[in-house]
């Protein structure tokens, strides 16, 4: 049994400032984040002040001078005053808008029944979990496609519906905005139902047996237990969809190209042809920002929801 | 010869402060430190171990300040309420860890595992994981682990807490005849008090953050030095009576139990106090008897070799503790007496007159 | 209030046996324990009542009615989780409404009956504030005021106490007893620990491994043990068992302990031991406090010597270790005389003992 008196033999104190980094917490978190701090601040930080500093200027790449040079058309805000009057923002603002009221809602009650459905256990329910999940996993440009063969007139939906091969889904001024949103619903409504069954099955199973033993029927324990329990995960789920629905681009392009006309044509959408088409760069740029900008503050406002819920 | 000695520490959190603490520790003593829950307790551990450090006052380990120890060096093993074993290793690896880690050579490694394991009564698991293993067997590999690593000390924390109370009863005569045989220095952490009392060479009652006393078990179950101790040793607890001196401070006035009970002793005349009885020292009255008061039975709760006993009188409960199995309906009045020798007088204030 | 009938109840999880051929009978009102070691099969059995898990054979009647075929929220039946399953997004108020309110009772009666329980249970303070606040103490009361509230026809517990310190535990098992005679429900309390059990229950049903060892009330069991295992289960602290194999020599029966140790058997003991011709070897029980030191009382009272092994202070009594070669007796040092390492004579009353057949278990010399 060893002397307590006697200090044990290897106690070396290691010197130098590393062994201090080991041994403190925060010095050490400071330094394994800094290559990636640097990387991000290369791609994310100095590309948002290039779009900041094209922005307040008149610079397109047909002026003939290079970018860093663009003070030389400096506009200060006439770009951002444009935007608000530009009748096609507008347009393109209130169309993606509705896409979004509409589609994100029709998904997330459909991925909340299905998660309810899967919640508990029955014969095949790995099967049908992996099938489920297989939409999203589809690229979105390839999703637009398949949509884009299925609803041409002559195509297999008007076959199964006995509809007239002039009934038309992507050329009508209404049914275009019905069949990007119908895509839409199809392709994203997993990623709802996976977010929302894991919020489901994040609820104690003892609450909800208690809950059964007192009484409560299945319908009362999803309204007074599992629902409430889930405000955090519905509230992510949402902003998550809501916020990349705003941006819906792969589907429309390639369906409808916008059209007809206009009639579908997204706020993302009508940028790309902004700057592919027009090449307005510098009023891209501005329209970017503006809308980055508003997107942030209906995400920020979700996640102070949430970071309040999670206390 | 003190083995670990805490000066007046005193640690500061949000919810409360521990400390001053003044504790010195023996070598090879089986040093019991017993609270209600979240008061410091583990703290205490903690501190001894090197895992937080004191705001005030001092860690001494072997006559040095540990203050400019790290935890690996203070040359103690711990035996976590959680076990904390590593899941992915069996119990033979686990146990032999801190060894290896020491760089022990692989005889000694298997001489400390062998004496371990046959102590223990592990040797036929140690080749299964911790997942493998039921909630006793858990156990005992992480006492192997923190015994085979052969250090200065043993510091406990409610290591038997998660057992059925069968094998708990076992473990806890196991400990102490490990810790006996390899004279080793234990401190030993519970809220189980009857666990803390069977066991420790020296008790310390842990009290909101404060030591409210320090001695053998039989110190501070005989003689509680204040009704905050008195009433969390002993299970059932303590009963407690208020009374108040007579003139010529003879005789205590018991309002409630309307009666005077004959005292000897100098105490202060006219004065209030606090009357406390265990349960075992109340019996149904004998002649000879000079005090003796009404209650009625509640409940009675048969034991086996003993019996507790639930009664009434006015509004308060009063719990007694007799002998073998007694047979006495609910609801009967019966006439009982406190044993003379063993009553505990506190002041208004609470301290042991 | 209801009866419960368990009739031959067997629950098998694919190749483990988890409750095996289990029969009970338990009358209306009454409080019964179901008392074993962790993983005996005791809370699957409850769940097995309680409709959360399915019998795989057998059936259990409620007065007289099989309920299998009944959806568990149609049940009528009180389960306090051993984790309390609080509704922790909940207020206390909401908590204890829960059952009331998915009746679609009227707001008003709610609202009587809900203040009404929490006054009994002493936690009217509490009521407006979130369930999760409360201290473990406080969560318990809530817990079985939410069940108790519905009145149901029975009530089930499973380990309420083993969550709660040392002190409130004592308060709780007397608080639940006046609760269960207020409420006259038939109660069925989960625990492993027998000291609740023999406190609370009026029949313990003591289980190991999925099979019941024996039915009876907390007395009986006590003093008339069916088996070994029961023997060792109940009592604080628990019986001596030794066992060992039976051997003649120059006509005395004596218990060769595997270990050294040698007991002669005497009077009582002596012939429980050879009543049943075929035991060859057994176990030898005695309680503690049946064991005594100083002069020998009886001819039949058998005297062994031993060392001071270890003592142990639990509550006002001493209890002693008795080393005998290998061999610990447990007693109690009434007279606070023994010292560590000293070597003593004690006895062991034959009228006392007990005799056990090591390998079936049961007590020998019972007709």
């Amino acid at each position: 049994m060893t002397d307590i008196t006697k200090q044990p033999e290897n106690s070396t104190k290691k010197q130098g400032y590393w062994a201090g980094v080991a041994r403190d917490g925060k010095k050490m978190g400071f330094w394994f984040i800094l290559p990636t701090f640097l990387l991000l601040l290369f791609i994310v930080i100095f590309p948002l002040f290039m779009q900041l500093y094209l922005s307040v200027t008149w610079w397109t790449p047909l002026e003939g001078i290079p970018w860093y040079r663009a003070w030389e058309v400096f506009s200060w805000g006439d770009n951002y005053v444009f935007q608000f009057t530009d009748e096609r923002v507008w347009g393109a603002l209130w169309r993606t808008i509705i896409i979004m009221v509409i589609a994100v809602p029709a998904q997330f009650f459909l991925g909340m029944s299905l998660a309810y459905l899967f919640m508990d256990n029955f014969p095949g329910r790995k099967i049908f979990y992996s099938l489920m999940l297989t939409p999203m996993m589809i690229v979105p440009a390839v999703v637009g496609l398949m949509f884009y063969l299925l609803f041409q007139g002559t195509g297999p939906v008007n076959a199964h519906l006995g509809l007239p091969v002039t009934f038309s889904w992507l050329t009508d001024v209404n049914r275009a905005m019905i069949s990007v949103i119908i895509a839409d619903v199809w392709q994203w409504t997993p990623l709802m139902f996976l977010i929302l069954l894991a919020g489901m099955l994040g609820v104690p199973s003892d609450q909800l047996m208690a809950a059964k033993l007192l009484g409560g029927s299945n319908w009362q324990n999803f309204l007074k237990i599992i629902l409430p329990r889930m405000k955090a995960v519905i509230a992510i789920a949402l902003v998550l969809r809501a916020v990349e629905c705003f941006k819906i681009f792969d589907l429309v392009y390639i369906m409808t190209k916008g059209g007809p006309g206009v009639q579908t044509e997204t706020i993302s959408v009508f940028l790309y042809k902004m700057t592919f088409g027009e090449f307005e760069w510098s009023y891209v740029a501005a329209l970017g920002l503006t809308i980055l900008f508003v997107l942030s503050i209906i995400a920020a406002k979700g996640l102070a929801y949430i970071a309040k819920k999670d206390g | 010869m003190n083995a670990i000695e805490i000066k007046n520490v005193v640690k500061t959190y949000p919810e409360f402060t521990l400390g001053p603490i003044n504790l010195e520790i023996n070598q090879g003593e089986f040093f019991g430190i017993f609270g209600p829950p979240s008061t410091g307790k583990t703290s205490i551990l903690k501190l001894i171990l090197g895992l937080i450090q004191p705001d005030e006052g001092q860690v001494i380990i072997g006559n040095q300040d540990a203050n400019a120890m790290g935890v690996s060096e203070r040359g103690m093993s711990m035996v976590f309420q959680n076990l904390a074993l590593f899941p992915h290793m069996t119990g033979r690896e686990n146990i032999i860890f801190p060894l290896k880690e020491g760089g022990a050579s692989d005889e000694e490694m298997s001489q400390q595992l062998d004496k371990v394991s046959s102590v223990l009564h592990i040797s036929h698991i140690l080749d299964k994981n911790p997942g493998q293993m039921s909630g006793g067997e858990r156990q005992r590999i992480a006492l192997g682990r923190a015994f085979a690593a052969n250090s200065r000390a043993m510091l406990l924390d409610e290591p038997i807490a998660a057992l059925d109370a069968r094998l708990r009863e076992e473990m806890r005569v196991e400990l102490k005849r490990l810790q006996r045989e390899n004279n080793q220095t234990f401190v030993y952490v519970s809220h189980d008090e009857e666990e803390v009392m069977a066991i420790s060479d020296r008790v310390a009652v842990i009290i909101d953050g404060k030591i409210a006393q320090l001695g053998t078990p039989d110190d501070v179950y005989s003689r509680p030095n204040s009704i905050s101790v008195a009433e969390v040793i002993g299970s059932p607890p303590m009963n407690f009576f208020d009374g108040q001196f007579s003139d010529d401070s003879m005789f205590i006035d018991m309002k409630s139990l309307g009666g005077r009970l004959p005292v000897d002793g100098k105490f202060k005349q006219g004065s209030k106090v606090t009357l406390g009885i265990r349960p075992e020292d109340i019996w149904l009255t004998q002649d000879g008897d000079k005090f003796d008061f009404e209650l009625s039975i509640i409940s009675v709760e048969p034991l086996g070799g003993y019996t507790i006993l639930n009664a009434q009188v006015g509004d308060q409960i009063i719990k007694i503790r007799a002998p073998g199995q007694v047979n006495l309906a609910e609801g009967s009045i019966q006439k009982v007496s406190f044993d003379q020798r063993r009553i505990h007088l506190f002041s208004t204030k609470g301290k042991r007159l | 209030m209801s009866s419960i009938q368990i009739n031959n109840v067997t629950k098998r999880f694919g190749d483990f046996t988890a409750v095996e051929d289990l029969s009970l009978d338990i009358k209306e009102g009454e409080f019964v324990a179901l008392l074993g070691p962790s993983g005996c099969g005791k809370t699957t059995t409850m769940n097995m009542i309680a409709g959360i898990e399915d019998i795989s054979e057998g059936s259990i009647l409620f007065d007289g009615q099989d309920l299998s075929s009944t959806r568990i929220q149609d049940r009528n039946i009180g389960f306090v989780f051993q984790n309390y399953a609080i509704f922790t997004h909940l207020s206390v108020y909401k908590n204890l409404s829960y059952g009331l309110e998915v009746k679609k009772i009227d707001k008003s009666d709610i609202d009587t009956r809900v203040r009404a329980m929490a006054d009994r249970m002493s936690i009217t303070h509490r009521l407006e504030q979130p369930a999760s606040s409360l201290s473990v103490n406080e969560m318990q009361k809530l817990a079985i005021g939410r069940s108790a509230i519905v009145e149901p026809r029975i009530f089930l517990l499973d380990e309420p106490l083993s969550n709660l310190d040392a002190g409130f535990r004592a308060y709780m098992r007397a608080e639940l007893k006046v609760l269960q005679h207020e409420f006259g429900q038939t109660m069925i309390y989960v625990t492993h620990d027998q000291i609740e059990a023999m406190s609370l229950a009026d029949k313990i049903a003591i289980i190991d491994q999925g099979k019941l060892m024996q039915y009876g009330s907390p007395l009986d069991i006590y003093n008339s043990p069916d088996n070994r295992f029961v023997a060792n289960f109940i009592g604080s602290p628990r019986m001596n068992l030794i066992d060992g194999k039976l051997r003649e020599e120059k006509s005395q029966l004596k218990l060769m302990v595997h270990g050294g140790a040698e007991i002669p058997l005497k009077g009582q003991v002596k012939s429980n031991f050879t009543s049943d011709g075929s035991v060859q070897s057994g176990s030898f029980g005695i309680r503690p406090q049946d064991i005594y030191f100083g002069d020998k009382r009886s001819s039949n009272d058998i005297e062994m010597k031993g060392i001071v092994d270890v003592l142990e202070r639990v509550g006002p009594k001493r209890i002693a270790h008795l080393q005998v070669s290998e061999t610990n007796f447990i007693a109690f040092d009434d007279q606070d005389q023994l010292k560590l390492g000293e070597k003593v004579s004690f006895f062991l009353p034959s009228e006392k003992s007990m005799a056990f057949d090591e390998v079936s278990g049961r007590r020998s010399g019972v007709i």
